[in-house]
């Protein structure tokens, strides 16, 4: 959160807006307060972005090339072609500074090369292309370079391959695995999944900084200060964001669907979701203040309760149950509203 | 906020004072930030949400209004004067319960009044179009409430889509919203009147990427009409075209912020890579909106447009494959030409620029202009 609370940028945009810059002078005064990027910024920028662009266009054409299944081209050379494109992305990686930008890009182009390559295995041997093998296997075998890379895009990758590995599953077997679980149980394995990631990257970056922040208190005065390692906030949201869209799905069912939702299986849900709104407001309003999972937390309260009033109110009378539950998304959202600020103005102070 | 930020602060303003860059001797006055953009997205919703349940208690306990074209129009601008009312009354203020009541009650009230006007004139789709895009416009105007300002934008840029789709003109709309998009964001409109720029800013963007979006999909693609031939096949292109030239206008206008001489290495490759870019959206749909989006993210320092834009760019690239215009090996080709075009750009860039002597001279001329 306390990238979010630059004291120069709210300063800056006060006095614009109340009209205390000169005219013209509007940009000089955000450069100075660091709010616009100089010329370094922008060789930076500019550098970064071709680099991720042309890794991330090159991964996808040697994909794109494989899905077409060129006949021309023989299944050797073809095999050739892909693992080339893997050992050469390795060896650039070998070869330039592990830690440095351009080499975690080759392990990212590497992770795409291998995606292509075991699409061509599948494709040559007919064991069919968007199969849960193709994603798991995948998931495995790029399990190394993601160690490797430490890059929070590429982890998320990751994750996205196993969520993809998850859906296909179930969708393939949904019948075996709905005699025992219900209906659900692909929404269940997601939340777990994600939820787990969730568990896990939090206490890593927790760790950490603790880590960091200890090192940097022994560090003599004499010595340059070592900075603490931020936490990968954007990516953390994603994974919050997954979490909250499967347990509110789950609940809504739950609340919703109680013909095809046995009710062992609804109180499960109930349970399950009161500790992850109660674990995760007690965590983001305490331990790492973060208004966008409590923003969410918000949404999500609102979406479940307007379910549960609605289910009740408008079976008894349709209209006057409409305008009630209006009313209540209002009231609720309101005070969502209020709640936020109050606790935006805390973190701000 | 403690001592040691406001001193900080105070001596920063003095130091622009002293610079000559202030009007007047005051410090700012310390005003409540304005609502983070999640929690506006989350009561957006919520209103929108409000509103549909709003809607549904007058189409069910109040059939008639929905059924009769002038008790809906009537009501549903009552609904949306409410709401002005409303909104004028906490101007100002803090109360979140009435501002969420007026959105809630002025989306419900725009959704009868889209009923009554589309019954009023069911036989002409143009008018009932170009009504909405009005209504929508007056209430950007006049109601003080950015997410309302936000969602009416969309929806007006939506409503005139709409209208020039049943011309099959509607593929200009791209270049213009993509304009209107630079425009306000590279303009002072949105640091001097935050209030009403930021959040019609928000919604040309938002309109931007779903205009993008919408193209891929059955919501803008006409039906077949003898009349529209040329249009029909070249709008799409002229609104790429068109956005083009935004794109170039974009990167003079950042140049010239950065102090860049037009004439100078520097500028040369921005601007290839801004006409390599309008080329590729002519390929590869949505890149050259996306990529719009997020240099000016980056440009004004803003990471929502940033955030914005780089998810674009994802999500273009990856609906490329499944587009069904061109064979996946064609596809393939034009990524990796591009692919190795953007990698040995880099390559010359590192060359030639990372030895800061270009660097140093435009830093050079800038102080000299």
């Amino acid at each position: 959160m306390s990238e979010e609370i630059n004291q120069y940028k709210a300063l800056v945009l006060n006095g614009l807006e109340q009209g205390l810059v000169k005219r013209g002078a509007e940009h000089e005064v955000m450069q100075r307060a660091g709010m616009l990027p100089n010329h370094q910024q922008w060789q930076h920028f500019f550098d970064q972005l071709m680099l991720w662009l042309g890794v991330i266009f090159c991964g996808s054409s040697l994909i794109f090339f494989f899905a077409y299944n060129w006949d021309a081209m023989g299944k050797f050379a073809q095999f050739a072609l892909a693992e080339l494109a893997i050992v050469v992305s390795i060896a650039v990686y070998v070869k330039l500074d592990k830690q440095s930008v351009a080499g975690k890009a080759c392990l990212l182009l590497a992770s795409l090369f291998v995606g292509a390559l075991l699409a061509l295995v599948g494709q040559t041997y007919q064991t069919g292309a968007d199969t849960y093998e193709l994603f798991i296997v995948w998931a495995i075998a790029i399990t190394l370079l993601v160690v490797l890379a430490q890059l929070a895009a590429l982890w998320l990758f990751w994750l996205l391959l196993i969520n993809v590995t998850v859906n296909l599953y179930f969708s393939t077997f949904s019948g075996i695995f709905g005699l025992i679980f219900g209906e659900l149980a692909h929404l269940w394995t997601l939340f777990a999944i994600n939820v787990t990631a969730l568990v896990v990257w939090e206490t890593l970056s927790l760790r950490k900084k603790l880590t960091s922040s200890s090192s940097h208190l022994q560090q003599p005065p004499s010595q340059p200060e070592s900075q603490p390692q931020p936490r990968a906030t954007w990516a953390i949201r994603v994974l919050l964001f997954a979490s909250g869209t499967f347990i509110t799905t789950l609940m809504l069912n739950a609340i919703l669907i109680t013909y095809e939702v046995r009710a062992s299986s609804r109180i499960i849900t109930m349970i399950v979701y009161a500790i992850f709104m109660g674990v995760g407001y007690w965590y983001y309003r305490h331990r790492q203040k973060d208004i966008f999972a409590l923003a969410g937390g918000v949404l999500s309260f609102i979406v479940v309760l307007t379910a549960l009033v609605a289910k009740y109110v408008i079976d008894i009378d349709e209209g006057g149950g409409f305008l009630l539950v209006g009313l209540v998304i209002i009231a609720q959202s309101a005070l969502g509203a209020w709640w936020l600020k109050k606790v935006t103005q805390e973190v701000g102070a | 906020m403690n001592m040691t930020n406001t001193e900080t602060q105070t001596q920063f303003w003095q130091q622009l004072k002293q610079d000559n860059l202030l009007v007047g001797d005051s410090m700012p006055i310390h005003q409540m930030a304005h609502q983070l953009w999640y929690v506006r997205v989350m009561l957006g919703f919520a209103g929108w949400l409000g509103a549909l349940f709003l809607l549904g208690f007058v189409a069910i306990g109040l059939e008639f209004i929905m059924k009769n074209a002038a008790a809906a129009i009537l009501t549903g601008s009552l609904f949306c004067a409410a709401a002005y009312a409303l909104f004028r009354m906490v101007k100002n203020k803090e109360n979140d319960f009435v501002e969420q009541f007026g959105l809630a009650v002025s989306l419900a009230g725009q959704g009868m009044l889209c009923v009554g006007w589309y019954q009023q004139f069911e036989d002409s789709k143009q008018l009932l179009f170009v009504v909405v895009f009005a209504i929508e416009v007056l209430l950007v105007w006049v109601m003080a409430n950015s997410i309302h300002r936000f969602l009416s934008t969309v929806a007006a840029l939506f409503a005139m889509s709409l209208f020039l789709k049943e011309y099959a003109i509607h593929g200009i709309m791209l270049g213009a919203i993509a304009a209107g998009v630079v425009c306000i964001w590279l303009s002072n409109k949105v640091l001097l009147k935050p209030l009403l720029w930021a959040p019609i800013a928000y919604g040309f963007v938002c309109a931007l990427l779903w205009f993008e979006i919408g193209r891929m999909t059955p919501l803008f693609r006409s039906t077949w009409s003898g009349d529209y031939y040329w249009w029909l096949r070249y709008a799409w292109w002229s609104g790429m075209l068109i956005e083009t030239v935004v794109w170039l206008v974009a990167t003079r206008l950042l140049l010239k912020r950065q102090n860049i001489s037009l004439q100078s290495k520097q500028a040369y490759c921005a601007f290839a890579a801004s006409i390599a870019i309008g080329v590729v959206s002519f390929f590869v749909s949505g890149i050259a909106s996306a990529a719009l989006v997020l240099i000016l993210g980056f440009a004004i320092g803003n990471r929502v447009l940033f955030g914005l834009g780089v998810c674009g760019l994802i999500g273009f690239l990856s609906h490329y494959y499944y587009q069904l215009q061109a064979t996946l090996l064609y596809k393939s080709a034009v990524l990796a030409i591009l692919g190795i075009f953007l990698l040995m750009i880099r390559f010359a860039f590192q060359r030639y620029f990372k030895s800061g002597n270009e660097i140093g001279k435009q830093e050079k001329l800038g102080e000299q202009s």
